[in-house]
């Protein structure tokens, strides 16, 4: 047995426990029965509830990214270029981590605390024993929601996003709806959209499968929820990073444009 | 409604939000990279494309009308660049339209440009290979530009030299203090003006001589547009030359003649020749010229005599006195 110090133990120890429980997802998620209702319960409060805030941020980051790079853009004489350069900003990078991000703090922390209260109130162990699969129902069901809901607030911050570019543009200059566009997916290839948008799904069931592992988890009363809400958040945060780079490492790899 | 069904439309509208923006977003990028409708692939080859790469888009006349499909290097001097253009607008591209590789801008992408040629050749057919020119990069339009710099700094040195030369010229300066130039120069421009007036009065006058000209007034009009002295002179021209014929008939058989006598002279016949080389009929002549003299004389003696005779003498006197009349009369007047 190789002996590690305590700290690094522990680390070790839950990884191998959350890859475990990221594991078992993919088996329950194709094992009868299908909780359909509460699945569309958590595609509602995890999707469409988080739409306001997502798409706040992401009108925010178009206006602000280009009112920061439009002063750099004038001194080079490429005003025309901002459509261009903010909507691949906005599709490959900003757009997918910043509403990760987002949705980690939101979804994430809220997922470890529910989850987490329901550990320590034994509501998990009182469904465990009335015959219902708690992993299949609390897990599977947040997890998936939170893999497919992603996505979608993704593109819809993306298109918020570009509205916001497009404002902002014309808080200095002036130009017309169809140009910003016509501008916008010209510039843009497959390989802006599709890689980005295949790692969101990934940051999704990242940010899901944290959360759900954080609070089923819990342990210490009251304490154990903060705890694991708090934890859910930053480490789903810091996978999302992760996870980015990865993804930026393949699509250099296979060369997708 | 329930809350529950509510919450699932609502959710319904904002999955397929998410969607619709996906699909159209794809379907734009796809449209704009020539992955739908029908296509023509089409061939140009370049020895270099100074960058151009898959994807970067193919404008004729600067319209938008495909994009780079494919780039494959045939030889070291050689490589050839497939691209696709939209099949409705193969009935505008001509087999011997010319392709060049621009830019969208200083920074912008490359572009692959397609210019309309005389609009003579066929259309195009898909795979067809067109012709390709090469253009000018950027490394050669600042070399150029650089040249230019050189020529234009030489420009200034020399100019600043005659500048120098015109400040240092104390001449120049008087010339341009001189108050009286002005005034110089404005008394000449009013002379330029009226010596110009008299040139137009002249010019007027002219005007009027050479129309009585063209109506045949004054002794030159009447030369010029007189048709019955264009006759007479036509009849006396043709005088002349009829006078000139005769004269040189007269010429040819003066030289005929001359010719005759220069032969027997030279033969020792005719009567020239006797006067000018028989020495007997010289002095012959010589004697009879003598005895013409001689006899003159005595006319002249007898005639003296007849003078003096009583018959005669009457007739001489009044002879004289007549003479003597007219040369008072001529006197007087």
């Amino acid at each position: 047995m190789i002996q590690l110090p305590n700290r690094w133990g522990e680390i070790v120890e839950e990884t191998g426990k959350l890859s475990q429980f990221a594991g078992n997802f993919f088996v329950q998620l194709f094992r009868p029965r299908f909780e359909g209702k509460e699945f569309l319960r958590q595609c509602y409060t995890i999707g469409y509830l988080s739409l306001g805030l997502v798409g706040l941020t992401g009108f925010i980051m178009g206006l602000v990214l280009t009112l920061q790079v439009r002063p750099i853009m004038l001194q080079y004489g490429v005003e025309a270029k901002i459509p261009a350069m903010v909507s691949l900003s906005i599709f490959r990078e900003i757009g997918p981590v910043i509403t990760a991000l987002i949705f980690s703090g939101k979804i994430g922390s809220s997922i470890g605390a529910e989850l987490g209260s329901m550990k320590v109130t034994e509501q998990i162990d009182a469904m465990e024993v009335s015959g219902t699969n708690p992993y299949k129902f609390l897990v599977v069901t947040r997890v998936l929601a939170c893999t497919l809901m992603l996505p979608v607030l993704v593109l819809l911050a993306d298109l918020i996003g570009l509205y916001g570019s497009f404002i902002g543009i014309n808080i200095h200059g002036s130009t017309s709806f169809a140009l910003f566009f016509k501008q916008v997916f010209e510039a843009m290839s497959f390989g802006d959209v599709l890689p980005a948008f295949f790692k969101t799904f990934v940051f999704g069931y990242a940010v899901g499968i944290i959360g759900c592992f954080k609070g089923f988890n819990s342990t210490k009363g009251t304490e154990g929820v903060g705890k694991s809400a708090n934890s859910a958040v930053v480490l789903s945060a810091l996978a999302v990073f992760i996870i980015d780079l990865i993804a930026v490492q393949v699509t250099d790899l296979f060369n997708f444009t | 409604m329930s809350r529950s069904a509510i919450n699932n439309t609502k959710l319904g509208i904002f999955v397929l939000a998410g969607l619709l923006f996906l699909v159209m977003t794809l379907f734009i990028i796809g449209k704009n990279r020539s992955f739908f409708g029908s296509y023509y692939s089409l061939r140009a080859n370049f020895k270099n494309i100074y960058g151009l790469t898959r994807g970067n888009n193919v404008r004729y006349s600067g319209i938008q009308i495909g994009t780079v499909n494919d780039i494959k290097l045939l030889s070291d001097t050689v490589i050839e660049i497939s691209f696709t253009v939209k099949k409705d607008m193969a009935k505008f591209i001509r087999i011997d339209d010319m392709v060049t590789i621009g830019g969208e801008g200083l920074m912008g992408n490359k572009v692959l440009n397609i210019n309309p040629s005389s609009g003579k050749g066929t259309f195009v057919k898909d795979g067809d290979l067109l012709k390709s020119k090469a253009t000018v990069n950027l490394d050669k339009m600042i070399e150029i530009l650089g040249e230019t710099t050189n020529d234009i700094r030489t420009i200034a040195g020399e100019l600043q030299i005659t500048i120098n030369r015109i400040n240092n010229s104390t001449a120049i300066w008087n010339l341009l203090k001189d108050e009286n130039i002005p005034a110089n120069i404005r008394k000449s421009v009013e002379n330029v003006v009226a010596a110009t007036q008299s040139v137009q009065i002249s010019a007027t006058e002219l005007n009027g001589m050479v129309a009585s000209v063209s109506n045949g007034k004054g002794n030159l009009g009447i030369l010029l547009r007189d048709s019955s002295m264009a006759l007479q002179l036509n009849k006396t021209i043709a005088l002349a030359n009829k006078t000139v014929k005769n004269t040189n008939q007269i010429a040819d058989d003066l030289h005929t003649f001359i010719s005759s006598i220069d032969n027997d002279v030279r033969n020792g016949k005719g009567i020239v020749n006797g006067l000018l080389r028989n020495e007997t009929m010289t002095t012959n002549l010589a004697n009879s010229l003598a005895n013409i003299e001689n006899a003159t004389n005595s006319l002249n003696q007898n005639l003296e005599a007849l003078k003096h005779n009583i018959f005669f003498r009457g007739y001489f006197k009044k002879q004289e006195k007549a003479k003597r009349k007219a040369e008072q009369a001529a006197a007087k007047n």
